[in-house]
Protein backbone atom coordinates (compact mmCIF):
# COMPACT_ATOMS: atom_id res chain seq x y z
CA UNK A 1 0.00 0.00 0.00
CA UNK A 2 2.82 2.35 1.01
CA UNK A 3 4.78 1.40 -2.09
CA UNK A 4 1.79 2.15 -4.28
CA UNK A 5 1.32 5.57 -2.63
CA UNK A 6 5.02 6.28 -3.03
CA UNK A 7 4.85 5.37 -6.73
CA UNK A 8 1.82 7.64 -7.20
CA UNK A 9 3.70 10.52 -5.56
CA UNK A 10 6.67 9.94 -7.85
CA UNK A 11 4.47 9.96 -10.93
CA UNK A 12 2.70 13.09 -9.72
CA UNK A 13 6.09 14.82 -9.32
CA UNK A 14 7.05 13.87 -12.87
CA UNK A 15 3.69 14.98 -14.28
CA UNK A 16 4.01 18.35 -12.51
CA UNK A 17 7.52 18.81 -13.92
CA UNK A 18 6.30 17.95 -17.43
CA UNK A 19 3.39 20.41 -17.16
CA UNK A 20 5.74 23.13 -15.84
CA UNK A 21 8.18 22.50 -18.70
CA UNK A 22 5.46 22.70 -21.33
CA UNK A 23 4.08 25.87 -19.75
CA UNK A 24 7.57 27.42 -19.93
CA UNK A 25 7.96 26.37 -23.58
CA UNK A 26 4.59 27.94 -24.36
CA UNK A 27 5.48 31.16 -22.53
CA UNK A 28 8.83 31.42 -24.29
CA UNK A 29 7.31 30.77 -27.71
CA UNK A 30 4.89 33.65 -27.16
CA UNK A 31 7.76 35.94 -26.07
CA UNK A 32 7.85 36.46 -22.35
CA UNK A 33 9.65 39.41 -20.80
CA UNK A 34 10.24 37.44 -17.60
CA UNK A 35 12.01 34.65 -19.46
CA UNK A 36 14.10 37.15 -21.44
CA UNK A 37 15.11 38.83 -18.18
CA UNK A 38 15.98 35.46 -16.64
CA UNK A 39 18.15 34.62 -19.65
CA UNK A 40 19.92 37.99 -19.48
CA UNK A 41 20.51 37.65 -15.73
CA UNK A 42 21.83 34.09 -16.13
CA UNK A 43 24.15 35.19 -18.93
CA UNK A 44 25.39 38.13 -16.83
CA UNK A 45 26.16 35.81 -13.90
CA UNK A 46 27.85 33.08 -15.93
CA UNK A 47 29.62 35.38 -18.39
CA UNK A 48 32.68 36.06 -16.16
CA UNK A 49 33.06 32.31 -15.62
CA UNK A 50 32.77 31.71 -19.36
CA UNK A 51 35.38 34.38 -20.03
CA UNK A 52 37.71 32.82 -17.46
CA UNK A 53 37.18 29.36 -18.93
CA UNK A 54 37.69 30.68 -22.45
CA UNK A 55 40.90 32.34 -21.27
CA UNK A 56 42.25 28.90 -20.37
CA UNK A 57 40.62 26.84 -23.12
CA UNK A 58 41.16 29.09 -26.14
CA UNK A 59 44.98 29.07 -26.06
CA UNK A 60 45.00 25.28 -25.60
CA UNK A 61 42.45 24.89 -28.39
CA UNK A 62 44.49 27.11 -30.69
CA UNK A 63 47.63 25.20 -29.79
CA UNK A 64 45.95 21.92 -30.62
CA UNK A 65 44.61 23.42 -33.84
CA UNK A 66 48.11 24.51 -34.72
CA UNK A 67 49.69 21.09 -34.12
CA UNK A 68 51.37 19.85 -37.24
CA UNK A 69 51.39 23.17 -39.01
CA UNK A 70 53.31 26.37 -38.57
CA UNK A 71 51.69 29.26 -36.73
CA UNK A 72 52.59 31.53 -39.58
CA UNK A 73 50.59 29.38 -41.95
CA UNK A 74 47.58 29.54 -39.66
CA UNK A 75 47.78 33.33 -39.39
CA UNK A 76 48.08 33.61 -43.13
CA UNK A 77 45.15 31.26 -43.56
CA UNK A 78 42.93 33.35 -41.29
CA UNK A 79 43.97 36.54 -43.04
CA UNK A 80 43.24 35.06 -46.45
CA UNK A 81 39.89 33.74 -45.25
CA UNK A 82 38.89 37.19 -44.05
CA UNK A 83 39.99 38.72 -47.33
CA UNK A 84 38.11 36.07 -49.28
CA UNK A 85 34.93 36.70 -47.28
CA UNK A 86 35.24 40.42 -47.88
CA UNK A 87 35.92 39.88 -51.60
CA UNK A 88 32.96 37.52 -52.01
CA UNK A 89 30.78 39.96 -50.19
CA UNK A 90 32.01 42.86 -52.32
CA UNK A 91 31.48 41.01 -55.61
CA UNK A 92 27.99 39.94 -54.64
CA UNK A 93 27.13 43.35 -53.28
CA UNK A 94 28.38 45.07 -56.42
CA UNK A 95 25.95 43.04 -58.45
CA UNK A 96 23.20 43.86 -56.01
CA UNK A 97 24.06 47.55 -56.07
CA UNK A 98 23.24 47.89 -59.79
CA UNK A 99 19.65 46.95 -59.20
CA UNK A 100 19.49 48.71 -55.87
CA UNK A 101 20.45 51.98 -57.53
CA UNK A 102 17.18 52.23 -59.40
CA UNK A 103 15.22 51.64 -56.22
CA UNK A 104 17.28 54.17 -54.30
CA UNK A 105 16.47 56.85 -56.83
CA UNK A 106 12.80 56.30 -56.18
CA UNK A 107 13.11 56.25 -52.40
CA UNK A 108 14.97 59.42 -51.56
CA UNK A 109 14.75 59.13 -47.79
CA UNK A 110 16.14 55.60 -47.61
CA UNK A 111 18.32 55.30 -44.49
CA UNK A 112 21.97 54.45 -45.08
CA UNK A 113 24.18 52.20 -42.98
CA UNK A 114 27.40 53.93 -42.13
CA UNK A 115 30.34 52.61 -40.13
CA UNK A 116 29.27 54.83 -37.26
CA UNK A 117 26.13 52.75 -36.86
CA UNK A 118 27.97 49.44 -36.62
CA UNK A 119 29.45 47.83 -33.53
CA UNK A 120 32.41 45.57 -34.24
CA UNK A 121 32.63 42.42 -32.12
CA UNK A 122 34.73 39.26 -31.99
CA UNK A 123 33.14 35.88 -32.52
CA UNK A 124 33.96 33.99 -29.30
CA UNK A 125 32.61 30.51 -30.03
CA UNK A 126 29.62 28.63 -31.31
CA UNK A 127 26.50 28.65 -29.14
CA UNK A 128 22.91 27.59 -28.99
CA UNK A 129 23.28 23.81 -28.69
CA UNK A 130 23.25 20.93 -31.13
CA UNK A 131 19.91 21.78 -32.70
CA UNK A 132 20.51 25.37 -33.71
CA UNK A 133 23.18 27.38 -35.50
CA UNK A 134 24.39 30.35 -33.50
CA UNK A 135 27.54 31.95 -32.16
CA UNK A 136 28.50 34.08 -29.19
CA UNK A 137 30.06 37.52 -29.68
CA UNK A 138 32.22 39.51 -27.32
CA UNK A 139 29.95 42.55 -26.83
CA UNK A 140 26.48 43.15 -25.41
CA UNK A 141 24.16 45.86 -24.14
CA UNK A 142 27.09 47.77 -22.63
CA UNK A 143 28.32 48.41 -26.19
CA UNK A 144 24.85 49.31 -27.45
CA UNK A 145 23.83 45.93 -28.84
CA UNK A 146 20.14 45.05 -28.63
CA UNK A 147 17.82 42.21 -29.54
CA UNK A 148 16.96 41.60 -33.20
CA UNK A 149 19.82 43.74 -34.51
CA UNK A 150 21.22 42.48 -37.84
CA UNK A 151 24.77 41.13 -37.84
CA UNK A 152 26.94 41.50 -40.95
CA UNK A 153 30.45 41.11 -42.31
CA UNK A 154 32.15 43.25 -44.92
CA UNK A 155 32.33 46.97 -45.47
CA UNK A 156 29.36 49.17 -44.65
CA UNK A 157 27.05 49.52 -47.59
CA UNK A 158 28.49 46.32 -49.13
CA UNK A 159 27.75 44.07 -46.24
CA UNK A 160 26.62 40.46 -46.18
CA UNK A 161 24.03 39.41 -43.60
CA UNK A 162 25.23 36.60 -41.31
CA UNK A 163 22.55 36.63 -38.60
CA UNK A 164 20.63 38.53 -35.97
CA UNK A 165 20.99 39.04 -32.22
CA UNK A 166 18.65 36.71 -30.32
CA UNK A 167 20.05 36.90 -26.77
CA UNK A 168 21.93 39.75 -25.21
CA UNK A 169 23.52 40.41 -21.84
CA UNK A 170 25.79 43.18 -20.63
CA UNK A 171 29.01 41.90 -22.19
CA UNK A 172 28.04 39.22 -24.67
CA UNK A 173 25.33 38.30 -27.12
CA UNK A 174 24.13 35.24 -29.01
CA UNK A 175 23.72 35.64 -32.76
CA UNK A 176 21.39 33.31 -34.65
CA UNK A 177 22.96 32.45 -38.01
CA UNK A 178 21.03 32.95 -41.24
CA UNK A 179 21.23 29.20 -41.92
CA UNK A 180 19.45 28.33 -38.65
CA UNK A 181 16.18 26.48 -39.28
CA UNK A 182 14.13 29.13 -37.45
CA UNK A 183 15.66 32.11 -39.27
CA UNK A 184 13.71 33.89 -41.97
CA UNK A 185 14.03 37.22 -43.74
CA UNK A 186 12.21 39.02 -46.54
CA UNK A 187 14.41 38.89 -49.63
CA UNK A 188 14.58 39.91 -53.25
CA UNK A 189 16.62 38.37 -56.03
CA UNK A 190 18.83 40.59 -58.12
CA UNK A 191 19.01 39.37 -61.69
CA UNK A 192 21.63 40.73 -64.09
CA UNK A 193 20.73 44.43 -63.96
CA UNK A 194 17.16 44.26 -62.75
CA UNK A 195 15.21 43.43 -59.62
CA UNK A 196 13.98 39.85 -59.55
CA UNK A 197 11.19 38.16 -57.63
CA UNK A 198 10.51 38.93 -53.98
CA UNK A 199 10.20 36.18 -51.42
CA UNK A 200 11.37 34.71 -48.17
CA UNK A 201 14.86 33.36 -47.40
CA UNK A 202 14.85 30.77 -44.61
CA UNK A 203 17.38 28.49 -42.95
CA UNK A 204 17.00 24.74 -43.24
CA UNK A 205 17.54 22.14 -40.55
CA UNK A 206 19.31 19.54 -42.66
CA UNK A 207 21.32 21.82 -44.94
CA UNK A 208 23.66 24.76 -44.68
CA UNK A 209 21.92 26.29 -47.71
CA UNK A 210 18.98 28.69 -47.34
CA UNK A 211 15.65 28.13 -49.04
CA UNK A 212 14.31 31.02 -51.11
CA UNK A 213 10.55 30.87 -51.61
CA UNK A 214 8.87 33.23 -54.05
CA UNK A 215 5.98 34.83 -52.23
CA UNK A 216 2.55 35.33 -53.78
CA UNK A 217 2.33 36.17 -57.47
CA UNK A 218 5.67 37.98 -57.43
CA UNK A 219 7.05 37.57 -60.97
CA UNK A 220 6.40 33.83 -61.07
CA UNK A 221 7.06 33.77 -64.80
CA UNK A 222 10.72 34.69 -64.21
CA UNK A 223 13.31 31.93 -63.88
CA UNK A 224 15.51 31.91 -60.77
CA UNK A 225 18.98 31.65 -62.30
CA UNK A 226 22.10 30.15 -60.80
CA UNK A 227 24.24 32.99 -59.45
CA UNK A 228 21.34 35.38 -58.84
CA UNK A 229 22.00 37.23 -55.61
CA UNK A 230 19.40 37.54 -52.85
CA UNK A 231 19.39 40.76 -50.85
CA UNK A 232 17.30 41.86 -47.88
CA UNK A 233 14.07 43.62 -48.73
CA UNK A 234 14.05 45.86 -45.68
CA UNK A 235 10.36 45.49 -44.83
CA UNK A 236 8.86 47.88 -42.34
CA UNK A 237 8.13 44.95 -40.00
CA UNK A 238 11.72 43.66 -40.09
CA UNK A 239 14.73 45.29 -38.52
CA UNK A 240 16.97 44.78 -41.54
CA UNK A 241 18.17 47.52 -43.84
CA UNK A 242 17.51 46.86 -47.51
CA UNK A 243 20.34 45.63 -49.72
CA UNK A 244 22.27 43.34 -47.38
CA UNK A 245 23.53 40.36 -49.34
CA UNK A 246 22.10 37.04 -48.12
CA UNK A 247 23.37 34.49 -50.64
CA UNK A 248 23.49 33.36 -54.24
CA UNK A 249 21.18 30.91 -56.01
CA UNK A 250 22.92 27.52 -56.27
CA UNK A 251 20.86 25.94 -59.05
CA UNK A 252 18.59 27.38 -61.73
CA UNK A 253 14.82 27.00 -61.21
CA UNK A 254 12.90 27.29 -64.47
CA UNK A 255 10.07 29.76 -64.92
CA UNK A 256 6.58 28.42 -64.38
CA UNK A 257 3.06 29.35 -63.45
CA UNK A 258 3.15 27.85 -59.98
CA UNK A 259 2.89 30.30 -57.11
CA UNK A 260 5.27 28.48 -54.77
CA UNK A 261 8.75 28.05 -56.22
CA UNK A 262 11.86 27.36 -54.20
CA UNK A 263 15.53 27.96 -54.90
CA UNK A 264 18.48 27.26 -52.65
CA UNK A 265 20.87 30.02 -51.63
CA UNK A 266 24.48 29.57 -50.57
CA UNK A 267 25.62 32.24 -48.08
CA UNK A 268 28.34 34.41 -49.58
CA UNK A 269 30.55 34.02 -46.51
CA UNK A 270 31.71 30.89 -44.70
CA UNK A 271 29.54 31.04 -41.57
CA UNK A 272 31.70 28.44 -39.79
CA UNK A 273 34.83 30.58 -40.03
CA UNK A 274 33.65 33.97 -38.83
CA UNK A 275 36.10 35.79 -36.58
CA UNK A 276 34.91 39.41 -36.58
CA UNK A 277 31.39 40.71 -37.26
CA UNK A 278 29.53 44.00 -37.20
CA UNK A 279 26.24 44.50 -35.39
CA UNK A 280 24.13 47.15 -37.11
CA UNK A 281 22.08 49.62 -35.14
CA UNK A 282 19.17 49.92 -37.50
CA UNK A 283 17.45 52.26 -38.05
CA UNK A 284 20.58 54.38 -37.38
CA UNK A 285 20.58 56.46 -34.23
CA UNK A 286 20.44 60.13 -35.32
CA UNK A 287 23.47 62.24 -34.40
CA UNK A 288 22.40 65.06 -32.02
CA UNK B 1 22.39 21.31 2.72
CA UNK B 2 26.01 20.86 1.69
CA UNK B 3 24.89 18.17 -0.76
CA UNK B 4 22.50 20.63 -2.39
CA UNK B 5 25.28 23.18 -2.73
CA UNK B 6 27.49 20.53 -4.31
CA UNK B 7 24.74 19.60 -6.77
CA UNK B 8 24.12 23.28 -7.58
CA UNK B 9 27.84 23.69 -8.27
CA UNK B 10 27.69 20.72 -10.62
CA UNK B 11 24.96 22.55 -12.59
CA UNK B 12 27.08 25.71 -12.86
CA UNK B 13 30.19 23.78 -13.89
CA UNK B 14 28.23 21.80 -16.49
CA UNK B 15 26.75 25.00 -18.01
CA UNK B 16 30.15 26.71 -18.15
CA UNK B 17 31.92 23.70 -19.69
CA UNK B 18 29.08 23.07 -22.14
CA UNK B 19 29.20 26.67 -23.38
CA UNK B 20 32.99 26.95 -23.51
CA UNK B 21 35.07 23.75 -23.61
CA UNK B 22 32.64 21.62 -25.59
CA UNK B 23 32.12 24.26 -28.28
CA UNK B 24 35.75 23.47 -29.18
CA UNK B 25 35.41 19.70 -28.81
CA UNK B 26 32.59 19.01 -31.24
CA UNK B 27 32.47 15.91 -33.42
CA UNK B 28 30.94 16.65 -36.82
CA UNK B 29 29.43 19.81 -35.31
CA UNK B 30 27.88 17.94 -32.37
CA UNK B 31 28.73 18.39 -28.68
CA UNK B 32 27.88 15.95 -25.88
CA UNK B 33 25.11 16.72 -23.37
CA UNK B 34 27.30 17.13 -20.30
CA UNK B 35 24.32 18.22 -18.18
CA UNK B 36 22.31 15.17 -19.19
CA UNK B 37 25.17 12.83 -18.29
CA UNK B 38 25.36 14.49 -14.85
CA UNK B 39 21.59 13.97 -14.44
CA UNK B 40 21.99 10.28 -15.30
CA UNK B 41 24.63 9.94 -12.58
CA UNK B 42 22.42 11.68 -9.99
CA UNK B 43 19.38 9.60 -10.95
CA UNK B 44 21.43 6.42 -10.68
CA UNK B 45 22.70 7.46 -7.27
CA UNK B 46 19.44 8.71 -5.80
CA UNK B 47 16.46 7.29 -7.69
CA UNK B 48 13.59 8.61 -9.81
CA UNK B 49 12.37 11.50 -7.61
CA UNK B 50 15.73 13.21 -7.38
CA UNK B 51 16.52 12.22 -10.96
CA UNK B 52 13.41 13.97 -12.27
CA UNK B 53 13.76 17.10 -10.14
CA UNK B 54 17.50 17.44 -10.73
CA UNK B 55 16.95 16.77 -14.43
CA UNK B 56 14.38 19.55 -14.56
CA UNK B 57 16.69 22.04 -12.81
CA UNK B 58 19.73 21.09 -14.89
CA UNK B 59 17.68 21.28 -18.10
CA UNK B 60 16.30 24.66 -17.13
CA UNK B 61 19.83 25.98 -16.50
CA UNK B 62 21.02 24.62 -19.85
CA UNK B 63 17.94 26.04 -21.62
CA UNK B 64 18.87 29.55 -20.48
CA UNK B 65 21.87 29.36 -22.82
CA UNK B 66 20.22 27.72 -25.80
CA UNK B 67 18.27 29.31 -28.62
CA UNK B 68 15.60 26.59 -28.48
CA UNK B 69 12.55 27.36 -26.27
CA UNK B 70 13.07 27.41 -22.50
CA UNK B 71 11.71 24.19 -21.01
CA UNK B 72 12.59 21.73 -23.79
CA UNK B 73 15.80 20.47 -22.16
CA UNK B 74 14.11 20.65 -18.74
CA UNK B 75 11.38 18.35 -20.06
CA UNK B 76 13.72 15.83 -21.68
CA UNK B 77 16.22 15.80 -18.79
CA UNK B 78 13.42 15.34 -16.20
CA UNK B 79 11.86 12.41 -18.06
CA UNK B 80 15.27 10.81 -18.65
CA UNK B 81 16.30 11.29 -15.01
CA UNK B 82 13.04 9.70 -13.88
CA UNK B 83 13.41 6.76 -16.26
CA UNK B 84 17.00 6.06 -15.18
CA UNK B 85 15.96 6.33 -11.52
CA UNK B 86 13.17 3.78 -12.05
CA UNK B 87 15.55 1.50 -13.93
CA UNK B 88 18.10 1.78 -11.13
CA UNK B 89 15.65 0.56 -8.47
CA UNK B 90 15.26 -2.71 -10.37
CA UNK B 91 18.97 -3.37 -10.84
CA UNK B 92 20.70 -5.57 -8.27
CA UNK B 93 24.21 -5.75 -9.74
CA UNK B 94 26.22 -3.14 -11.53
CA UNK B 95 29.04 -3.47 -14.04
CA UNK B 96 32.23 -1.55 -14.74
CA UNK B 97 30.58 -0.66 -18.02
CA UNK B 98 27.68 1.00 -16.21
CA UNK B 99 28.75 4.59 -16.91
CA UNK B 100 29.30 4.31 -20.69
CA UNK B 101 26.22 2.12 -21.19
CA UNK B 102 24.02 4.43 -19.17
CA UNK B 103 25.59 7.48 -20.83
CA UNK B 104 24.93 6.09 -24.30
CA UNK B 105 21.41 4.81 -23.72
CA UNK B 106 20.41 7.76 -21.53
CA UNK B 107 21.85 10.19 -24.07
CA UNK B 108 19.94 8.51 -26.88
CA UNK B 109 16.69 8.43 -24.88
CA UNK B 110 17.07 12.06 -23.76
CA UNK B 111 17.89 13.20 -27.29
CA UNK B 112 14.87 11.41 -28.73
CA UNK B 113 12.61 12.96 -26.08
CA UNK B 114 14.09 16.39 -26.90
CA UNK B 115 13.46 16.20 -30.65
CA UNK B 116 10.02 14.65 -30.21
CA UNK B 117 8.97 17.32 -27.73
CA UNK B 118 10.54 19.97 -29.99
CA UNK B 119 8.52 18.73 -32.95
CA UNK B 120 5.32 18.66 -30.88
CA UNK B 121 5.77 22.29 -29.80
CA UNK B 122 6.43 23.33 -33.39
CA UNK B 123 10.20 23.64 -33.70
CA UNK B 124 10.96 23.26 -37.43
CA UNK B 125 12.96 20.28 -38.70
CA UNK B 126 13.18 18.46 -35.36
CA UNK B 127 11.89 15.15 -36.71
CA UNK B 128 14.43 14.71 -39.48
CA UNK B 129 17.33 12.42 -40.37
CA UNK B 130 19.71 15.23 -39.47
CA UNK B 131 18.25 15.41 -35.96
CA UNK B 132 18.63 11.64 -35.60
CA UNK B 133 22.23 11.92 -36.76
CA UNK B 134 22.85 14.61 -34.12
CA UNK B 135 21.20 12.52 -31.39
CA UNK B 136 23.20 9.42 -32.33
CA UNK B 137 26.55 11.25 -32.37
CA UNK B 138 25.73 13.03 -29.11
CA UNK B 139 24.76 9.76 -27.40
CA UNK B 140 28.03 8.08 -28.44
CA UNK B 141 29.87 11.15 -27.16
CA UNK B 142 27.87 10.97 -23.90
CA UNK B 143 28.97 7.35 -23.52
CA UNK B 144 32.60 8.41 -23.95
CA UNK B 145 32.51 11.20 -21.35
CA UNK B 146 30.29 9.31 -18.86
CA UNK B 147 33.18 7.38 -17.19
CA UNK B 148 34.82 10.75 -16.42
CA UNK B 149 31.62 12.47 -15.25
CA UNK B 150 29.94 9.70 -13.24
CA UNK B 151 32.45 9.32 -10.37
CA UNK B 152 32.59 13.08 -9.77
CA UNK B 153 28.84 13.68 -9.91
CA UNK B 154 27.92 10.55 -7.94
CA UNK B 155 30.29 11.71 -5.23
CA UNK B 156 28.63 15.14 -5.23
CA UNK B 157 25.19 13.49 -5.08
CA UNK B 158 26.05 11.18 -2.24
CA UNK B 159 24.07 11.93 0.91
CA UNK B 160 26.09 13.35 3.79
CA UNK B 161 25.05 10.45 6.02
CA UNK B 162 26.06 7.93 3.39
CA UNK B 163 29.03 6.71 5.40
CA UNK B 164 26.71 5.54 8.14
CA UNK B 165 24.38 3.82 5.70
CA UNK B 166 26.84 2.75 3.02
CA UNK B 167 25.09 0.99 0.18
CA UNK B 168 27.12 -1.74 -1.43
CA UNK B 169 26.60 -2.15 -5.15
CA UNK B 170 27.78 -4.89 -7.47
Amino acid sequence: MDISRHDRRRRLTLILLIITSLALVSLDERGSGIIDSARTAAQDVVSPLQDAADGVIDPVSEWLDGLGRANELQDQNEKLRRELDAARSAVAAAKASLAELSTLKEVLDLPDIADGDAITADVVDSAGGNFSRAFRISKGTAAGIGLEMPVVVGAAGKAALVGKVVRVSANSAIVQRIDDATFGVGAQLVQADQNGPKGLAEGQHDSSLLRFTVVGQSLTSVALKKGDVAITLGNAIEKYPPGLVIGAVVQTVDAGGAIARNAELRPVVDLDSLTIVKVLRYPPVPVP
Amino acid sequence: MIRRIRLALVIVVCVVLQTTLFTHLQIDGVAPDLGLVAVLAVAWEDGPDTGAIYGFLMGLAVDLFLTTPLGLSALSFAITGYAVGVFQTGVVRTSPWLAPILGGIGGLFGGLVFITAGAIVGQPGMLSFDSLRIVLIASVYDAVIAPLVFPIVRRAARRDDARAHWRVRG
